[in-house]
């Protein structure tokens, strides 16, 4: 029995930490994908995500399960997609003033009830544990993986396949792509994007769920640490494929988990500057891998961002 | 920014010198932040102030001078957030769903711009 796994800890950390870390972006940026394909861009994921982790714990405390609590986020976050896509039909609607203004009214919303659930203490969402071949500890802990991830894994797959290969995906493509060319296929833009809007914000208040039921596992207001926003940018970083998401989420997940585990082992020094080894990461490769002779590849031809 | 670059302007250097321009005033906001308000730097210092300044700008209409009173205006309903706690026992999220609604319905009121006679600028014109 070798408990002492020295350095071999660090990768281990990294590779627990990017699974649990991970979870959130993944379902907000797919979330944020499906909105963006739309063309349209919610920058209110951040306000649906803190939400959604609020009601989540809310509906777990008062009915005593964590999967109502994700059916209620999902259902709030619903709404909140519905708000959005809503407002945003009017002409002369700024799409992303509007979603900044979502953000901040989701998390007031979100602290102004709930204020009493900050004491009492939910059930927690199931985990797996994977690594019950193994009989060292700190990989049992790090496959110990949630339902939810291997959800939002599930759901990306889904999604990148049905983006390519049903009708839905092919509406929900060139409503992205061309309003113009939607329109003479007599499809309705608006009633696409409203759809792609409540599904968006939907997926961002799962992703809440988990903050708030299982990592870390309680609620409070400093619960998200802008996962909201982070994956936003993901979604352009990823291209608007959805398995690229799960990628670029992994990966970030990953690099955070890179500070504690190098503390871990006793690297003491500036380990604060790890922590800022996701944002410098996505940054590099955003700069290596844009030109600025033409626009990002795969990006909706109708997003405001983009035009 | 094609009729710019017609002009001889060279784009990329401004756009970038600007957004650095914009970079230097919010970290001079910062600094006020840090030397007037708090007297130090921690933790409470992330409230937010980036977020709600982009909307300033966006409800000014992008106009320098409207930009003060909206500021203003702004700040007083963040201050009052302690006032609303003690006297009418709410929590002070309460300032924060205001400016929130506050926000949403003013961007919203962008699409009746030129919708209604009352919002048509010409029509004050005349009266004035």
């Amino acid at each position: 029995m070798e408990n002492d796994i020295g350095l071999w800890g660090v990768p281990l950390a990294i590779l627990g930490g990017a699974i649990r870390v991970s979870t959130p972006f993944i379902f907000v940026s797919l979330g944020e994908t499906v909105t963006e394909r739309s063309g349209r861009i919610n920058l209110g994921l951040e306000g649906t995500l803190v939400f959604g982790a609020m009601t989540a714990y809310a509906a777990a405390v008062n009915t005593g399960s964590a999967w109502l609590g994700v059916i209620a986020a999902a259902i709030s976050g619903i709404c909140f997609g519905l708000f959005h896509g809503w407002i945003c039909k009017f002409p002369k609607v700024n799409d992303i003033a509007i979603g900044i203004a979502m953000m901040l009214f989701g998390s007031g919303l979100a602290f102004f009830f709930g204020k009493p659930y900050i004491q009492p203490s939910a059930p927690d969402l199931p985990a797996i544990p994977f690594g019950f071949w193994s009989s060292s500890p700190q990989l049992q802990a790090a496959l110990n993986i949630n339902v939810l991830f291997l959800l939002g894994a599930a759901l990306a797959v889904l999604l990148w396949w049905a983006f390519r290969h049903t009708k839905a995906g092919l509406i929900l493509r060139v409503v992205g792509d061309s309003s113009d060319a939607a329109r003479a296929m007599g499809l309705n833009p608006n009633a696409v994007r409203l759809v792609a809007t409540a599904i968006g914000g939907a997926f961002a208040a799962i992703g809440g769920a988990y903050l708030s039921l299982y990592y870390p596992g309680s609620w409070s207001e400093r619960i998200s640490s802008g996962q909201g926003l982070m994956a936003v940018a993901l979604v352009i970083f990823a291209r608007w494929n959805p398995l690229g998401c799960f990628a670029a989420a992994l990966l970030f997940g990953g690099a955070g988990a890179l500070g504690p585990a190098l503390q871990s082992v006793g690297v003491t020094q500036g380990y604060y500057l790890f922590y800022a080894a996701p944002y410098i990461l996505t940054l590099a490769i955003m700069i290596a891998t844009s030109s600025p002779g033409r626009t990002l590849v795969g990006a909706p031809g109708e997003l405001s961002i983009t035009k | 920014m094609r009729a710019a670059q017609v002009q001889g302007l060279s784009v990329g250097p401004l756009i970038v010198g600007f957004t650095a321009l914009a970079g230097a005033f919010s970290g001079l906001a910062g600094m006020l932040e840090v030397a007037a308000v708090q007297g130090s730097a921690n933790a409470s210092l992330a409230a937010g102030y980036g977020y709600t300044g982009i909307l300033v700008a966006f409800l000014a209409r992008h106009n320098p001078l409207a930009i003060i009173p909206v500021a203003v205006f702004l700040g007083g309903i963040y201050a009052s957030g302690g006032l609303v706690q003690q006297r009418m026992d709410m929590p002070d999220a309460t300032v924060l769903v205001l400016q929130g609604m506050l926000f949403i319905i003013i961007l919203f009121s962008e699409t009746f711009y030129g919708r209604f006679k009352m919002f048509n600028p010409d029509l004050w014109k005349r009266v004035a």
